[in-house]
């Protein structure tokens, strides 16, 4: 037999063995990012199994479209993505890749988190013309929203609605899954907004704009970028405006995500001794933020005790007289 | 044989659009009207050059690089959805003296029935890795000297390719084609039934959430027209229409990236091989082959350095079918041997410009080349993603 034959003989018996039936028992959810995982698997408990495309230590701007996440996306009965473009490089791809009709563009099986948001919490849409002088930015609006919990709570609706639609048999486990998360939420909120006030209206320097709807929620005011334009490394100029500008505001605070080299973010807070913290960018980026409510409970946290470490004074007695408040309160 | 092809994949079609192709056309009017919203991605890359060498005409200059500064090649890409059904994508380019070239258009399928992926059309064509890629977002300045020698220098033709993910706990991706065969080195048959004949075997493992490694093997046949014979093989038969050219080609592919820092640093290694061979009668023609392998490293967020070795053999046989470099050493009557060293620094200040400056040590029998290229690739618009 000629080497062309036993090729294509091994090529066709390969197909027909392999050719089989995989239907899982749960629901297969795939989500482009972990706070998507953490919220769906909230929500969906022992009725699903969710995975995520992503990593907390990655930046999912810049994921590569590996073959191996279309095998996730081939056996997916629902995808959770996050819109407004946070992964048009690399989500079209996987996609069209895994040849699976449930999870494609429009169909049941595919979610876009971001539709459930009003237009008006879209933080960062760009106004007037776009083009790539601009550096990266998002012609739909800033894509980090979970950022802020309410639009946290917003996404755990939708999701709900998805699995009762994808999966009406368990209807109430997940009525009940999302009661108890909207609850313990809403709990972390209160505290947390609490122990942050002494943040209002302090002003930060950040590395990125990815901080935008966190910075909102908790009213802190940010006051410029290292980046020069989004995405693109500050030039030595730029940074010198920077450090001028925290020292004539006496800002005391940069923020920089964990999946950005901290190089240049630690020059600007070293020449105004400033302290640089390093925020988890996602759920599971960092030790401690392993899921929703923890993410968010560590960025916060951390903020407050950064803002006390850098020797803020105003902030420490705000902070005192809180405290003296909340023990009022209690 | 094209016929039915053609019917298969009109069939297919119709079963994915059922009534809603009738109902389209049987109307006059239309639900999106000029709407600019329904505009495809549109991307528009030019490639630049500048290129010294010690040789007044470089070994591989036919279609290739020459001396003196030059556009290598002016790019425009349009990417959209047709339907609930299918994407298309189109791409032309222009050359320095090459006019407009359709360089890309076809369809892929976005539904169906069953779990395969249809890409159908004019295409680069799925034999190894690196033949999939545009001139713009390949790692060095040319084409490996063993695809410039086999394909000439690539795989491009009006073909149907269907591929099925094969359900094992890797990635593992078949597909079968078939190919109009009218590449001028390998087939262009004056037969306007001879179609050539594909296979693709793509795996994927991943080591961890950093390191994959991709094997791969392809299998290529068609037969070749009575327009390239010539007395090298009277020796085994009279009958001037039965040469078949069978090319076959293993790639691998090892990558790093970091999770946490993975915009500013990586690895690659990846490499090909080639061998082709003409059959006739049961007899076959010494082979021509070669391979190439590529170390890419990416150290900052901006900056890469990259090596490629080039090497390939072709048998004396086959010197009027392939004819391989045009020197002034040429010699027909001979096997020939080329291989060539690339050093390359890449710099990448965005995603839509990249600059780099490569260097070449060219050998072939007995002649020895030196060159230098700078190069400047430059996207506007919106460029779809690349493939992993």
């Amino acid at each position: 037999m000629k080497f062309s034959h036993i090729f294509i003989l091994i090529y066709f018996v390969m197909l027909i063995l392999c050719w089989k039936d995989t239907h899982a028992k749960k629901l297969n959810v795939v989500t482009t990012l972990p706070s998507l995982a953490s919220i769906a698997g909230q929500i969906g408990g022992e009725y699903i199994e969710v995975y995520s495309i992503t990593r907390g230590v990655q930046d999912a701007h810049y994921v590569e479209a590996k073959p191996s996440y279309m095998i996730k996306l081939n056996k997916a009965d629902l995808l959770i993505y996050s819109g407004l473009e946070l992964e048009i490089g690399w989500l079209p791809l996987l996609i069209q890749g895994a040849r699976n009709n449930k999870v494609s563009v429009g169909a049941a099986g595919s979610l876009n988190a971001s539709l459930v948001l009003p237009q008006e919490i879209i933080l960062e849409k760009p106004r007037g013309e776009v083009d790539r002088t601009m550096g990266d930015v998002h012609p739909l609006g800033n894509p980090h929203y979970l950022l802020d919990p309410n639009n946290g709570m917003l996404v755990a609706e939708l999701i709900t609605d998805k699995l009762i639609e994808l999966d009406a048999s368990n209807q109430d486990a997940y009525l009940k899954n999302l009661d108890e998360f909207k609850n313990i939420l809403q709990e972390k909120m209160s505290q947390l907004k609490i122990n942050a006030s002494i943040l209002n209206n302090l002003e930060v320097v950040c590395y990125h704009p990815h901080w935008s709807y966190l910075l909102t929620w908790l009213g802190i005011k940010n006051a410029g970028y290292i980046e020069l334009r989004p995405g693109i490394p500050p030039t030595p100029r730029h940074k010198r405006d920077i450090i001028e500008l925290m020292k004539r505001k006496n800002i005391k605070i940069v923020v920089i995500s964990s999946w950005k080299e901290p190089t240049k973010a630690q020059e600007v807070a070293e020449a105004v001794e400033a302290e640089l913290i390093v925020l988890p960018g996602e759920v599971n980026a960092l030790p401690g933020s392993e899921d929703y409510i923890s993410w968010l409970d560590y960025m916060v946290t951390y903020l407050v005790d950064a803002a006390l470490r850098a020797g803020l004074e105003e902030t420490k007695h705000q902070h005192h007289r809180q405290r003296k408040h909340n023990r009022g309160q209690e | 044989m094209r016929k039915i092809l053609i019917y298969i994949f009109t069939i297919i079609n119709i079963v994915s659009i059922n009534d809603l192709v009738y109902a389209q056309v049987s109307s006059d009017a239309a639900a999106t009207g000029i709407s600019r919203a329904f505009n495809p991605a549109i991307s528009l890359n030019s490639l630049f050059y500048g290129m010294g060498s010690t040789e007044k005409d470089p070994v591989f200059s036919e279609g290739g690089l020459k001396q003196g500064l030059h556009y290598q090649e002016i790019s425009l890409e349009m990417t959209a959805n047709v339907d609930i059904y299918l994407k298309s994508m189109i791409a032309f380019s222009v050359g320095e003296g090459s006019g407009v070239n359709l360089e890309e258009a076809y369809l892929t399928t976005l539904r169906m029935p069953i779990p395969v992926l249809l890409r159908g059309g004019k295409m680069f064509n799925t034999f190894g890795r690196h033949n999939l890629l545009h001139t713009h977002h390949m790692a060095f300045s040319e084409w490996p000297l063993i695809h410039e020698q086999v394909f000439g220098p690539d795989l491009n033709e009006v073909s149907i390719e269907a591929s099925y993910l094969i359900p094992v706990s890797w990635y593992m991706d078949a597909l079968a084609g078939v190919l109009n065969g009218n590449n001028p080195l390998l087939f262009n048959s004056s037969d306007a039934k001879d179609l050539a004949y594909l296979f693709h075997l793509d795996n994927l493992w991943d080591f961890s959430d950093e390191i994959t490694l991709r094997l791969g093997g392809s299998y290529l046949i068609g037969r070749r027209g009575k327009y390239y014979f010539n007395d090298i093989f009277t020796p085994v038969g009279s009958d001037t229409s039965n040469i078949t050219s069978c090319v076959w080609g293993l790639d691998f592919d090892l990558r790093w990236r970091p999770l946490q820092y993975g915009r500013y640093k990586s690895f690659r290694i990846q490499g090909e091989y080639v061998n082709t061979q003409l059959k006739f009668d049961g007899s076959s023609s010494g082979p021509l082959h070669g391979f190439f392998i590529q170390i890419l490293r990416q150290f900052n967020i901006r900056y890469w350095i990259q090596l490629r070795y080039d090497w390939f053999e072709r048998d004396k046989d086959l010197a009027k079918f392939f004819p391989g470099p045009l020197t002034p050493d040429s010699d027909y009557g001979e096997d020939l041997n080329g291989k060539r060293l690339s050093f390359a620094v890449g710099y990448v200040p965005t995603e839509f410009s990249a600059y780099r400056i490569q260097y070449n040590w060219i050998k072939t029998n007995e002649h020895t080349e030196h060159q230098i290229i700078v190069q400047v690739n430059v996207t506007i618009g919106s460029h779809p993603a690349h493939k992993y």
